[in-house]
């Protein structure tokens, strides 16, 4: 059956009237006429208000004649479709319903109840208005309380959890209305929400992304509980690409940020064959990237290490797959992240840029179901379901593997047959519902990446983790969530290029973290969050051995290191009036770097280099070689003009404890880590934010407008020819200098309709100097340079165009700036080679980029109940085959310098990708 | 090690992801360059100051009337301006002497004196071997690899635990000229033995051409497990190049240095064999040890090197691999409209038949490509 319905109903009103006009299933006679059908539907639904559904593409050419009186609309029906494939059914309410090949057997399901007006990209909406009538007429109404408990209380509370009926997971964000009020509610991160009233009747409206809205009516008597179950949309077409509620970007104090959920990733052109998330933050503004190839990408000005990932609370170090074309998570198994860039939440410490925070999808509580994909390089599986047969428990577990080892091997070239390069990662998450007011998730992540390149260089890295988090509900305005994380970011390296240096070196990092959060509920205007954190961190860098007997390199031993943090945070959010709303927070962290360590001063005046070590201290384990307390401060306000537009203002203090060390100009998926120590000290970053936020259209299209100006103290840079290979003494490859940098973004979002998308330009500068006027230390003559992410112009488009409700077609533009690179400007020589007198560092840039990308979304037909639903994505990734340079380089040809523009995937990439689950389309 | 991924990433993602561009004259600023090297070798030692040059040109600018100054220990010697920014030594006044200590002044004409830092002369270390191992290198242009030779170095086991080596090869190789010549025509007859000119064109059958191999090596045992280094990579040489064609020698030189100035080649080797395209490191400007006294902060390029020399030569002679430079020389169809003297050669044809065929002076004059058909004093032949 061809699935574009377009089947006409009317509205509310209609319904009402035919609802209350059909009980008493009066018959009504016809008249003698000649007719086409549509015009004999019109007839009856204008004098009779009967109303007819039909998919009018396969209505066949039928004329309807009336030859007799006091023949009923049954009969005349009958009459005239028993020819054809069309099937009439009648429900109870007199609704006609004409279907090719099947007939209907009671009411229809909510879906099919689109509205038959050619709104265009409307229609989504128009479909919702009915559903929300057609449920109010439904509507539950509700009394909560007795009359007893509340008749003397002034305000009572009014409270409960906003639940997915469908897998019994609490919806964050969720928007309830009380229309008498005219007044938001908003759940929170646990789906709660809560507010105080005067004890009365109300209509309370609920909706959130993705779901039918449902209007309840109450009879509020006091204090009590309502929880709210909303339904999935079976279509998810019409969803929000972005955001999670259709005001938040207005009403919210929070700048920088957005919510993605896994269906604005799916509906992204894919690359490879995979869709990736880093690949939609890159779409957003003020994310840049040094090149394709690179793990990592910088926010604001920051260096990539700045920024973090978090999946269901665990940080992964390494979040790069395959060099860095992929990313390590699995874009089937989440469901959503929030990405912030500018009032990071308190309860994040350690990251002055950004945080990723991603949310695992969590099984599927009625049934078991799985779906997987199969790609060009990759493929992936999933399956989830309730746990042990009890529905308030489920499990998820997703795997990744890739096949490009066996690509490897078809290619003719003798050192790349003998290469290989693979990865797979994996997850499973638990949640399990102990009581009404305890909840425990507990969530594995791992991932490994290998590769052997023939020429000598094996490299094999890994994350592994699990988290375990148990929220309970201490009482309605009080929950607490107790977290615990270990992960592990390790890997290793052999080098055989040269056999008489060929070595083998490790490294391992371990994170260990302890938090815990009270969320409360003070009342309606105060949201407060206390909370402790605790971390401990283990860096070993392994020894650089001997890989075999043909090495003569000495082993280098390299000492581990090892620090603890405990924090103390605290916030609140003050909704001071409808208008005006304040966001403060305060975290303290202490951080104790601890021994065992052998610690060596240096000369202070002189640049820090081994000749000038004077001294060496021992120390024990865990004694304390440094310690400091800091304080990161969170400001954030806004000011509503009117409900549509605002304007907020936001400062933000952080500080940064570990780093990433690398010399190379983007991330190499081997850089190690390092800590903050006696010698170098935590970076400091601080940001400024200003933004006007303006909805337009009813909500449908957001528009905002955000400035920042960001300082980075004690920033880590690495002196030229820095190596951290068999430097013992990292110290003195460092110096510690300051970033500077500000822009101005603005974009404009439309979240539903036929047409959807984003546009976004991003004006930014980030500059870097590193100079100590004390030891003399400095790169670029201590002048400041240009990061090298800076691209001061940047112009994302994403487009998505539902062509039809199987059928969706993506586009992405992508413009920048070139990134800035440190150029040739005068050549001399040396023994007859010819030698390159590079510029200022990054003076000068490579040309612009830009790429489009392509992709089309054929869904699998969209019966609700099926066995399994299929759906190909085939991509195009860089269709107009631009040779965006990814970098130059210089290179000596037999004594003559010779520059080398690269580009990755400078041609059009083509990919396929099939995807199958088990179950209907429904997510 | 990028290099290596990005030859996997390349051919899998179908595309030419490297591309030769012209470099561009950017914002040049001339900086003073020094190169210079006193060793243990009794020879008059050069020390050469210029002006970098933009990167659109390939002309030394040489620094003339500048005065150099050698010192050993407290003795100086001003060094002769034999050519325009060439400086040198007298040839018996100050003799590189192991333990001794050096170190150079340059006075500008407008009065700024440059100085490198006193050095000492760190005692040789011997080289036990050099050799060289068939092998098939990955080339994106050569699907099977390009064979050829790559040479290696094996020292002698140090004194001392702490050296910093150098290693410049000088390569020397015997090849010919892609026909042999047959006959001359004069004009009049095909001439052969009896003919001078067909004498001297004869004798340009064979040619040696040496020159230095541009690439430099460094090698340090500070942080080997004894002061011994095995299998040190040095060039590769290649069946694309006349090279191979007959036989091939290389003189290694390896130089004792001190360890800021194996910091110096150690970045300049760096700099020639940087292929870590994907990964690459932030590029900069070389440091050597060359400071202007007047003005500290003043950019100087190149450095005064101070060493103890040891050498050692090797031949080998043509692999039995395939050879990928060209060897084929057109012939001229109608030679009696070509100016005597004609070359006439055996050209071979597909069908095994041979015949008489004219060619231009390049087919039979194998210093056309640079060598001297004079065999060098030290070449041993097979």
């Amino acid at each position: 059956m061809k699935f574009k319905l377009t089947i006409f109903c009317f509205l509310f009103t209609l319904l009402t009237s035919s609802l209350l006009s059909q009980e008493t299933e009066k018959k009504i006679y016809l008249e003698k006429q000649n007719t086409d059908w549509q015009t004999f539907f019109n007839q009856l639904e204008q004098k009779h208000g009967i109303r007819f559904f039909y998919n009018k593409d396969s209505m066949p050419d039928i004329t309807i004649k009336i030859s007799e009186d006091s023949l009923t609309i049954d009969e005349a029906l009958q009459n005239a479709f028993s020819s054809s494939t069309i099937k009439v059914s009648k429900d109870k309410f007199g609704n006609y319903f004409l279907f090719s090949d099947f007939r209907l057997k009671t009411a229809l399901d909510n879906y099919f109840m689109n509205r038959n007006q050619d709104l265009e990209s409307e229609e989504y909406y128009a479909s919702d208005e009915y559903l929300k009538t057609y449920q109010d007429y439904i509507s539950e109404h509700v009394v909560i309380g007795s009359d007893k408990n509340g008749s003397n209380k002034k305000l009572v509370k009014f409270s409960g959890y906003v639940i997915n009926e469908s897998d019994g997971t609490t919806i964050p964000q969720a928007r309830l209305k009380i229309k008498e009020l005219n007044m938001n509610i908003i759940s929170d991160i646990s789906g709660f929400y809560q507010t105080q009233l005067k004890p009365g009747n109300y209509t309370v409206i609920a909706n959130s992304l993705g779901m039918y809205e449902k209007t309840y009516k109450i009879t509020l008597l006091s204090s009590g509980k309502l929880d709210i179950a909303l339904k999935t949309k079976s279509f998810l077409m019409d969803e929000a690409v972005v955001s999670a509620n259709r005001n938040h970007n207005v009403r919210s104090t929070t700048m920088g940020y957005e919510k993605i959920s896994s269906k604005a990733i799916k509906e992204l052109p894919v690359v490879l064959g995979e869709q990736d998330i880093v690949k939609v933050a890159l779409l957003l503004p003020g994310v840049q990237t040094i090149g394709e190839i690179s793990s990592g990408f910088n926010v604001r000005g920051s260096p990539a290490d700045q920024n973090m990932f978090y999946i269901n609370d665990l940080p992964v170090y390494n979040s790069s797959h395959l060099f860095g074309l992929y990313t390590t998570f699995n874009s089937d198994a989440i469901s959503e992240f929030d990405f912030y860039k500018s009032n990071i939440p308190i309860e994040y410490g350690g990251q002055l840029s950004s945080i990723f925070d991603i949310k695992a999808k969590k099984g599927n509580t009625e049934h078991f179901s799985a779906r997987g994909g199969i790609g060009p390089l990759s493929s992936r599986a999933l399956i989830e379901g309730p746990l042990l047969n009890d529905t308030s428990s489920t499990y998820l577990i997703s795997a990744r593997t890739t096949y490009s080892d066996w690509i490897l091997n078809q290619i003719e070239n003798v050192d790349i047959k003998n290469s290989s390069a693979s990865f797979y990662d994996a997850l499973a998450s638990f949640s399990l519902k102990l009581s009404q007011k305890d909840h425990i998730d507990l969530f594995f992540y791992g991932s490994n990446d290998k590769s052997d390149l023939a020429f000598g260089i094996k490299n094999d890295y890994n994350n592994i983790g699990g988290s375990l988090k148990w929220t309970h509900i201490i009482n309605k305005k009080l929950i607490s969530e107790l977290s615990i994380v270990k992960t592990q970011y390790d890997y290793e390296l052999e080098n055989y290029e040269i056999a008489y240096l060929g070595y083998k070196n490790s490294f391992e990092l371990n994170h260990n973290e302890a938090k815990l959060n009270f969320k409360y509920f003070l009342n309606d205007w105060h949201d407060v969050l206390i909370g402790v954190n605790a971390k401990l961190y283990n860096l070993n860098y392994g020894d650089l051995q001997p890989l075999n007997e043909l090495s003569s390199i000495k082993t280098i031993e390299f000492e581990s290191e090892k620090a603890v943090s405990a924090s103390v945070f605290l916030s609140d959010k003050w909704e001071i009036s409808n208008e005006f709303s304040l966001e403060g927070g305060v975290r303290a962290t202490y951080y104790a770097y601890l021994g065992p360590k052998t610690v060596y001063s240096y000369d202070e005046t002189s640049p820090r280099d081994v000749n000038n070590i004077i001294d060496s201290t021992s120390y024990s384990d865990n004694s304390i070689i440094s310690d400091n307390i800091n304080y990161d401060f969170r400001i954030a306000g806004k000011y509503a003009f009117t409900p549509n537009f605002s304007v907020k203002a936001s400062y933000n203090m952080l500080h940064q404890y570990i780093f990433m060390l690398s010399n190379t100009v983007s991330v190499s998926p081997t850089s190690k880590w390092k800590l903050s120590d006696s010698h170098i000290e935590p970076m400091s970053g601080e940001q400024y934010s200003l933004g006007l936020y303006k909805n337009l259209w009813n909500d449908k299209v957001e528009a905002s407008l955000e400035g920042y100006y960001k300082d980075i103290k004690n920033q880590v840079e690495y002196k030229d020819g820095a190596d951290f290979l068999t430097n013992q003494f990292p110290e003195t490859a460092i110096i510690q200098g300051d970033i500077e940098a500000y822009g101005i973004e603005f974009m404009i979002k439309k979240k539903t309709g036929k047409i959807n998308g984003w546009v976004n330009y991003t004006y930014s500068k980030a500059e870097v100097q590193a100079f100590n006027p004390v030891t003399g230390e400095m790169n670029n003559q201590g002048l400041a340079y240009p990061a090298n992410y800076d691209r001061p112009h940047a112009v994302n488009l994403a487009l998505n165009y539902k062509a039809t409700k199987r059928i969706t077609l993506s586009a992405n533009v992508v413009y920048s700036t070139g990134r800035p690179i440190t150029y040739p400007t005068s050549l001399y020589y040396q023994n007859g080679i010819q030698i390159i007198g590079f510029s200022k560092r990054n003076e000068y840039r490579l040309p612009d980029y830009f790429r489009t990308d392509f992709s089309i979304n054929i869904e699998g037909n969209l019966k609700k109940n099926k066995f399994a639903h299929s759906s190909w994505s085939i991509g195009f990734y860089n269709v107009t085959a631009r040779k965006n340079p990814y970098s130059v380089v210089f290179q000596n040809v037999d004594g003559q310098i010779k520059g080398y523009e690269i580009s990755i995937l400078g041609t059009i990439i083509p990919s396929i990708n099939y995807n199958l689950k088990f179950g209907n389309y429904e997510d | 090690m990028n290099k290596l991924i990005l030859i996997i990433i390349c051919p899998l993602l179908l595309f030419g992801c490297k591309d030769e561009f012209l470099l561009e004259s950017g914002s040049y600023k001339p900086v003073v360059v020094v190169e210079g090297v006193i060793t243990n070798d009794p020879m008059p030692y050069i020390v050469a100051l210029s002006l970098s040059s933009p990167v659109t040109e390939n002309e030394k600018i040489p620094l003339i009337n500048w005065t150099v100054t050698l010192f050993e220990d407290s003795i100086s010697e001003i060094l002769d301006e034999i050519e325009p920014g060439i400086y040198k030594t007298s040839e018996n006044r100050i003799i590189g002497t192991v333990g001794k200590y050096y170190h150079i002044t340059i006075q500008s004409p407008n009065g700024n004196i440059y100085s490198s830092e006193p050095q000492q002369m760190k005692p040789p270390v011997e080289i036990e071997s050099v050799y060289a191992i068939l092998t098939n290198r990955e080339n994106l242009d050569y699907v099977f690899g390009l064979p050829g030779y790559q040479f290696y170095v094996n020292t002698e086991l140090a004194e001392n635990q702490n050296n910093f080596l150098l290693w410049q090869i000088e390569e020397t190789y015997q090849y010919t000229s892609i026909h042999e010549l047959f006959a001359i025509f004069d004009g009049h007859d095909l001439r052969t033995a009896d003919y001078d000119l067909y004498n001297e064109y004869t004798s340009k059958y064979r040619c040696w051409k040496t020159h230095n191999v541009k690439n430099i090596y460094t090698g340090k045992t500070d942080n080997l497990v004894s002061p011994k280094i095995n299998d040190l990579p040095l060039h590769f040489v290649g069946t694309d190049s006349r090279r191979l064609q007959e036989r091939y020698s290389i003189l290694v030189k390896q130089y004792s240095i001190n360890e800021q100035s194996y910091y110096f080649w150690k970045n300049i080797q760096n700099q020639i064999e940087e292929d870590n395209i994907l990964f690459a490191t932030q590029p900069y400007n070389i440091p050597g040890n060359i400071v202007n006294m007047n003005n500290p902060e003043e950019m100087v390029y190149g450095n005064f090197t101070v060493a103890s020399v040891t050498e050692k030569r090797l031949f080998v002679d043509a692999p039995v691999v395939p050879f990928y430079y060209v060897t084929y020389c057109s012939t001229i169809e109608d030679y009696s409209k070509v100016v005597p003297p004609v070359f006439i050669v055996v050209v071979e044809k597909e069908d095994e038949n041979s015949e008489l065929g004219a060619v231009h002076q390049a087919c039979i004059d194998c210093t056309y490509y640079g060598g001297s058909n004079s065999k060098p004093d030290f070449w041993i032949d097979k």
